[in-house]
This record gives C-alpha cells, structure tokens and sequence, in this order.
C-alpha cells in the first residue's frame, strides 16, 4: 500500500545560472511541492524550467537557494547523495546504452552500476526483461531494436533496481502509438507501487496515467494537484472529471497558461507566480 | 519467449553471459585503436621505403602509429566518457555505484592523455628548434607555434569538461581538438623530416637537430592542406560516430565503421610527412669549400657544414679523385640543388654524392657516418659490395677508414696501400689476402 507522504518535497527552492556577459538568469522562482506515490505529470512550455527541475529532482545540480527534501531529510553528506541515488531512477529523453551489447547485457551491466550485488543482476536482469515484455529481445543487439523497444529497454535499465522516484523526460517521443499505448501501461503499473516523475509536452502522454499534475512556466509553478483539480480548472471546459481525454486536457492545460498570462484567478489547486 | 527464459536463466545460457564483465567493454576501442596503428605503420614503412629516404628507425614507425591512435583513441575516449554520461541509462551520474562512473571517466581520460603526451611532446622540441634555428633570437614562426601549442592546452580541459561534465557533443570536441593540435604540427614540420610529430624529437635531440625557418608561404602552404586533411579527418570521425552509435540495424555500414575510418586516419596522419606534402621552396643552402670539395646543407643545418667538410677534405686526401666533388647534407636530400638558393653552379655542375640523412647522438657520430659513406664512395667499393666476399671487404675498408682517419699516423700507410691496390678495388678483385 502506498504512503501518502511525500517521497519528495520540494522546498522553496530557486536555481539561478551565469550566462556569460548576460548575468545571471533564474531558472526556478521559489518552487514547492511535495512528490506523492503514483505518477505526476511535469508540464510546461519549453524554457519553463522542467529540465531544470528534473535536474535538480535527480540531484545532478543542486539548488541556489531552498531545499530538497528526500524521505523527509535533506543531502548534507556525500554518503548521504549516494544513499538517495540509490532510490532514484532517470530517463532522460535521449540515452545512451552501449549499442554492440544484448539487450540482457545492458540491463545486467545497469543493475550492477545501481549497487545491485553481481550475483543477483542476472536475476533482477530476468525480472526486468519480464516486466517490460523484452524476452523476444533479450538477446538482440541494442542497435537493432525499433524505437519503442529501445524505450522500453531504457525503462527497463532505469528501473532494474527498483528505484523509489522515477523519473522520466518525454519517455514515448517519437514511437508508434502501439509502442506509447504499451509503455504508458508498464508506466501505470509501476506507478502503483513507485513516485513517478512525467515530463512532458504531449498532453496525450499523462492521459490515464497521470495522478497528479505540475506546471511550470517561466520558472513558476503554477499549477499543483490532482488531475481532477487540474480538469476543473479549466473555465472553458469543465468537463466530467471521470472521463478525461486528451482534449480536454489539452483544453484544461490553455486554460491554466492562459489565465496566467491574463493573471486571472485560477480555480482549483492554484499557484499565483 | 519461453524458450528466450529458459536459455537466459539455465546451464545452456549463452557464454558471453557465464561471467560479469567489466564496465564498458572495450574491444571496440582496442580494435579501432589498433586497425589506425597498423594501418599507420604499414604505411609509414612504404613511406620510409620511398624516396627521398629522409627517415629511418622504428621511431618512425612508432610516432607514425602512434598519432594515429591517439586520435581514434581520443574519439573513443569520449564516445567512453559519453556512454558514463549524464544521458546514459546504464550508467548515469544518478547512479550509486560511483566506481562506474570513475572507470569509465577513467578509461576516457587515458584515451585523451595519449593526445595530451602527444601535444606537450611538442613543446620541448619547438622550443629547440626555435631557439637553436634562429641562434636564440625568437622567430616569429617557432614562437608562433609554441603559443598555438600552448593553445592545445584548452582543447585538453575541453576534453576533460568533456569527461567530467558532458556539455557538448564528442564529434565536436574531436574537430576542436584535431583542430588546435594540427595547427603546431603545421608550423613545425622541418625540411628534413625531422618531424614535430608526436613525442619522438624528445629522443632526436642529438647532433644536428636543429628545426627550420619555413617560408611564410610555405607555412600558409602547409596550413590550407592540413585544414583540408583535418577536414577530412573529422568527417571520419563523424563517420565513425554515426556508424558506432547508430540505434537502427543499418549493417551496411558496419564494414565501413570497422575498415574504412582506420585505413583513412592511417593515411591522413603518414601523409603529414612534411616531405611529401609540402616542400620549402623558399629554402636556403650554406656551402663551403675546401680544395676540390665543397658541401652544401640547408641552412638550419649549418653545424653540420665544418664536421662534414673536414672529414670530407680528410676522405679527399686518403683517396684522390680526378674532379671536384660536392657533397650534399642535411635537409637537400633529394633536392634539385639547382632550385635551392645559395647554391654555386660550380657545386651543381661538380659531382654529387648525397650524405646519408641520419640522426645521431653527437657530433663524433656523425663524422662516423660520414666516413663511412666517403670510404665506400670514394674507393669505389661500392660497385663491389655485392655477395659475401665483397661485403665483407666493404666492412673492413670502413673500419680502416675509420682507424685510419682517427690516428693520421696510418694514413701514409694506407694511401700507399690503396694506390697499391686500386686497380683491384675498382675491378672488384680485392680479397682477403689484399691486407687491408
């Protein structure tokens, strides 16, 4: 059964870059939320700071000002940043695996690099291949898989450690819509006993899957809560919450960045930035 | 799929899978690396074979392989530190096994130390040149080149940002690099052969070594063809690239990403022999004459002009020829000195023998090759250094030579001997009972 405590909060936390000759820039404004058990969709125009977050959610920056909180403590210690990578998991939206390899080998070679002991990789190996559907592919090269397989190669090499935060950047761009339709169904089971993190610009791609829904633009969040919240904060459609679609939520989500740009009050679980 | 299990989980499992492998396997480096070695070395051995024979040694063949692979092994030292990258899913910076990381960093960092060997390799023998070609006054040239090597040292920390932090592509970091390190080697190719090239002038610094002042044009000359040749380098590079991480089944390219790439970076880095691609035809000569010989090297190698004049009025004396002789030294090897500047019709229209172009350890040693050309050239032993009787004669008239122009003592004693003897010499009837 799942916790409802956050897995991960996300404390007023600002990032600021140099550019040169340009000063500073921020990134992310003073942003919090709490990540709860079940599958979240990161949403965002581009340059809204997403990538940013994801960075920061997976620790490979750390924040200019605010604090992450992970299982309720923060990274004070290098023992301790090992400690949360443990539980963490990242897929960015372009990967690298080691092409020449089996699709056994990579998984195999992706537990053993998440501190999992050699002898049992094989076995998580065995269990990820049978998660993702990839016995057909086991023994295939990585470089002859199809799009959609690769993706699910990519999940399986992300997850085979069984990491408590997943976090995924635009996991079924460019793959068939069979492909997307049978990754969104492995992504939902995971979800029911994992956090997961959906980064995406397709609307489609949160849709049946998605619990909870962030956006951000302009480095704000604007938007935190559920996908019901998210549905009837839509004033042009406020639709039947049970039975979402990709169009209203596509609808819901105009709705939220135009209210923000028009800075009308929001309904449901606002943010004003 | 069952029959998939089965094999994955049981006795009849594939091999390949029996044992843990290391992180990031590396056959595919070591094969490329090692294709561009051979490839290199097998051309450079034609390379040394072709006239003019400017170089000799197994240092040669070593330098000539080496860049070769310190270039691949560059590139396949990033494409190791991308696949550690932060846009990897079997061995990402989230990862918590940082041993992981940290090999393959590792990995990637000494593929990219054999290029850093390779640009300071440079510096000592630059500075050298610089200072020795020019008496100690800073050229423009050789100062030139010292800062552009200097300028390696950015393509260097690219390529650790590289390895560290990911920030750009590796084909890029591979044309920056190629880039800044071809432009010193550009600028300090000298006449003779004796390369910048890699780290091999760091053990060629004996007598003569001394570098070259090119021409301008010649500088410009040599900078447009080794774009070109960087040009083509990268292309390869990208090739490979394309090829190696290519997620589709495209085995059409496969024999190409495993011959082709290698067998070119071979040729560009052997073709960047200096005396094939660009001659100094801005360079100068120094001759000198004493008696009937006279011998002429190129300019820069003007400490090599007394030592071979002396032993070759010496050699002139021991055995009298009916003309004047020029000898030809360092760095005109295969010139037509009748295009080099400084150069006297007198000397052109004299006789010719070219010295052999080798480098030594000191100024004694040089003078030995020396002797050891004249004695055969000059006796004319050398129409008979055919079959064992007449190379063994050739041997023990060198040594003779040598003794002989060491303790003037002998020498009375040996003209009187080589006048006594050769009429055999010359018809190629000397033998043992001769008492050389």
């Amino acid at each position: 059964m799942q916790s409802s405590a956050p897995a991960v909060r996300v404390d007023d936390v600002s990032f600021r870059y140099s550019r040169f000759r340009r000063g500073e820039q921020c990134a992310l404004s003073h942003v919090s939320f709490g990540l709860r058990p079940g599958i979240t969709a990161l949403l965002g125009p581009n340059g809204a700071g997403k990538t940013t977050l994801i960075r920061l959610l997976t620790t490979l920056a750390s924040p200019s000002s605010g604090c992450l909180y992970f299982d309720g403590k923060t990274i004070d210690s290098s023992a301790r940043l090992e400690q949360v990578r443990r539980t963490i998991g990242y897929m960015p939206q372009s990967f690298d695996m080691m092409e020449g390899e089996t699709v056994r080998t990579n998984i195999e070679y992706a537990a053993w690099a998440r501190g999992i002991a050699s002898k049992q990789c094989s076995r998580c190996a065995d269990n990820a291949i049978n998660r993702f559907g990839l016995h057909d592919y086991a023994m295939r090269k990585v470089q002859q898989l199809s799009g959609g397989v690769r993706q699910r190669v990519g999940l399986a090499c992300t997850t085979v450690h069984n990491p408590r935060l997943l976090v995924l950047d635009e996991p079924t761009a460019g793959i068939d819509p069979l492909q997307r339709k049978m990754f969104k169904h492995i992504l939902s089971d995971y979800g029911r006993h994992a956090t997961v993190l959906l980064s995406t610009h397709m609307i489609e791609e949160m849709e049946g899957v998605a619990s909870n829904v962030l956006v951000l633009n302009n480095g704000r969040l604007i938007f935190d809560g559920s996908i019901e919240d998210f549905e009837q904060c839509s004033s042009a459609k406020p639709g039947d919450s049970t039975n979402l679609d990709s169009a209203s939520l596509e609808d819901c989500y105009e709705s939220v960045l135009r209210c923000v740009s028009d800075n009308r009050p929001l309904r449901g679980n606002m943010r004003h930035g | 799929m069952g029959d998939s299990i089965r094999k994955l989980s049981f006795a009849g499992r594939p091999k390949q899978h029996m044992s843990f492998w290391h992180p990031l396997r590396l056959q595919q480096v070591t094969i490329m690396m090692l294709l561009t070695a051979v490839s290199a070395y097998v051309l450079s051995d034609v390379n040394v074979a072709w006239p003019p024979i400017t170089w000799n040694g197994l240092e040669v063949h070593v330098r000539d392989a080496q860049i070769g692979a310190a270039m691949s092994g560059a590139f396949f030292g990033a494409l190791q530190a991308r696949q550690c990258g932060e846009h990897s899913v079997i061995a990402p910076p989230v990862s918590c096994r940082s041993s992981v990381e940290t090999v393959g960093r590792a990995l990637g960092l000494l593929a990219a130390a054999n290029v850093v060997a390779y640009a300071v390799g440079m510096l000592p023998s630059i500075m050298v040149t610089g200072s020795d070609a020019i008496g100690g006054v800073p050229d423009m040239l050789p100062l030139f080149a010292v800062v552009c090597n200097i300028a390696c040292w950015p393509a260097v920390g690219f390529f650790i940002g590289l390895i560290s932090q990911h920030p750009l592509s590796p084909v890029l970091a591979i044309c920056v690099a190629n880039a800044l390190i071809g432009i010193p080697i550009v600028l300090s190719n000298s006449i003779a052969g004796f390369s910048m090239l890699s780290i091999a002038p760091v053990w060629q610094l004996g007598f003569p070594f001394v570098g070259e002042r090119s021409h301008p044009g010649t500088a410009w000359a040599r900078m447009v063809l080794f774009a070109m040749l960087g040009f083509s380098l990268c292309m390869a590079c990208i090739s490979v690239h394309r090829g190696t991480v290519m997620p589709r089944n495209r085995g059409d390219v496969r024999w190409f990403v495993w011959f082709v790439p290698p067998t070119v970076l071979g040729i560009i880095m052997v073709m960047m022999q200096p005396q094939l691609v660009a001659m100094d035809w801005m360079m100068r000569a120094t001759c000198e004459s004493a008696g009937r010989v006279t011998v002429c090297v190129a300019a820069p190698y003007r400490r090599a002009l007394k030592p071979a004049l002396v032993v070759g009025r010496k050699a002139y004396a021991l055995f009298p020829q009916d003309e004047d002789i020029t000898l030809v030294g360092l760095g005109l090897e295969g010139r037509d000195l009748s295009t080099v500047l400084g150069v006297s019709s007198e000397a052109i229209n004299s006789r010719m023998i070219t010295l052999s172009d080798v480098v030594v350890d000191n100024e004694a040693a040089y003078k030995q090759s020396i002797i050891e050309d004249l004695a055969i050239e000059f006796s004319g032993m050398n129409e008979c250094a055919n079959g064992e009787e007449g190379l063994n004669n050739a041997v023990k008239l060198r040594v003779t030579m040598s003794r002989i122009l060491s303790n003037r003592k002998e020498a009375g004693d040996f003209t009187e001997w080589y006048e006594n003897h050769r009429n055999e010499i010359q018809r190629c009837s000397l033998t043992a009972e001769s008492g050389i």
